[in-house]
C-alpha cells in the first residue's frame, strides 16, 4: 500500500486540484479493489470509487496526520461500500460465475492476476452469504491483506469482534465451498 | 485463500476514471460558486421576515375585529326597529356601512325568532 506524501495532502487542503489528481491516481486503485470485492460490481464499484474522491475533497480539513491516509481513505470507501450493500443487495451467484471459481481455483499458476469480471464471479460465489461487516472483515483481512489495528482503524469494531466476524465468514465459506465439492483434499 | 490474499484488480481504464472524478470535483466547486452568488442580502431577508409577521398581525387583528362586531345583543341599541333598511347589495359602501347591515340582519333574525315564538305560545294556549 502506498503512503501518500503529507506535503501532497497539504497542497490538497489548500485546493491545489493537480495535486489532488495525484492522490486519486495513486489511491483509486485500493480504493476500486476494495469496492470490487466489497459489491461484486464494476459499475457499482466505479461509483464508490468516485464518490470516495468527493467525499475525501469535501472533508481534507478533518483528516487528522497523525493517522495513515490510506486508512481515512479505506474508511471513507468501506462506510460507502456498506451504505450500497444495505440499499442493494448484490445478486447472487449464477451458474457462470461458479464456472469462472472452478477455472480459477483450479488454475496452478501462483503468477496470475485475476480480471474484475472474474473478481466479481470469486466474490458472488464466496460471500454471498455474508453479512455487510463479516464481508468487510472478510475483505480487509483475508483479501487486502490488512492488519488487525488497521482493521480496527477502518471499522471502528474492536479485536474481539473482528475475530468473531471473521470466524463466522470463514465458516460460512469453508462451509459454501464443502458444498461445492472442495473438500480438504482439493 | 493465499492466492487472492493481495492481488489488486486493475482499474479499467484508470486514466478516464480519475478524469471523471476530477470533473465531479470541477463541478462541486462551481455549484457552491454559484450558491454564493445567488445569495440573498440580510435587509432583504430581514424585510421579508418583518413583512410576514406584520400580515399575519393584521389578518388576526381583522379576524378579532369581525368576531366582536358579530355580538348582536350587547352593542345593539333599543331602537333597532327605526333603523333605515340598508339595500342587500351596495356598491359604494364603506366597510363601515357592511358591519351595519350584518348588524341589521342579525337584529332582524333576532326578531323573527321572538315572534316565530310568541306564535308557538300562543298555539300551544
Amino acid at each position: 500500500m502506498q503512503q501518500t506524501d503529507i506535503e501532497l495532502i497539504n497542497r490538497c487542503k489548500a485546493g491545489d486540484k493537480t495535486a489532488f489528481r495525484i492522490v486519486v491516481q495513486n489511491c483509486q486503485g485500493m480504493v476500486y479493489s476494495l469496492s470490487l470485492k466489497m459489491l461484486a460490481d464494476v459499475e457499482e464499484a466505479k461509483d464508490v470509487v468516485q464518490d470516495t474522491f468527493i467525499k475525501v475533497w469535501q472533508n481534507l480539513d478533518s483528516y487528522d496526520e497523525h493517522y495513515a491516509f490510506n486508512t481515512w481513505v479505506y474508511t471513507i470507501a468501506s462506510r460507502l461500500c456498506l451504505d450500497r450493500l444495505r440499499r442493494v443487495r448484490p445478486i447472487g451467484p449464477v451458474d457462470a460465475d461458479e464456472r469462472v471459481f472452478e477455472t480459477v481455483a483450479d488454475d496452478t499458476d501462483p503468477e496470475r492476476q485475476l480480471e474484475s469480471s472474474e473478481w466479481v464471479s470469486v466474490i458472488k460465489v464466496l460471500a454471498d452469504e455474508l453479512s455487510g461487516k463479516q464481508r468487510l472483515v472478510f475483505t480487509l483481512s483475508q483479501l487486502e491483506g490488512l492488519e488487525t489495528e488497521q482493521i480496527k482503524e477502518i471499522t471502528g469494531l474492536d479485536a474481539d469482534q473482528i475475530k468473531s466476524n471473521l470466524y463466522a465468514a470463514k465458516k460460512n465459506i469453508r462451509e459454501r465451498l464443502i458444498k461445492m465439492g472442495y473438500g480438504k483434499d482439493r | 485463500m493465499e492466492r487472492l490474499k493481495g492481488q489488486m484488480p486493475v482499474v479499467p481504464d484508470a486514466d478516464a476514471l480519475t478524469d471523471s472524478i476530477m470533473a465531479a470535483i470541477e463541478g462541486l466547486d462551481s455549484g457552491s460558486k454559484h450558491e454564493e452568488s445567488r445569495h440573498v442580502p440580510m435587509w432583504i431577508t430581514m424585510l421579508r421576515t418583518v413583512s410576514s409577521v406584520a400580515a399575519v398581525i393584521l389578518v388576526a387583528l381583522f379576524i378579532h375585529v369581525d368576531s366582536v362586531e358579530e355580538d348582536p345583543i350587547s352593542s345593539e341599541p333599543a331602537n333597532a326597529s327605526a333603523k333605515v333598511i340598508m339595500p342587500d347589495v351596495c356598491e359604494e359602501c364603506t366597510p363601515a356601512d357592511i358591519f351595519n347591515i350584518k348588524r341589521e340582519r342579525i337584529q332582524k333574525r333576532k326578531e323573527r325568532e321572538i315572534l316565530k315564538n310568541k306564535l308557538y305560545a300562543s298555539y300551544k294556549f
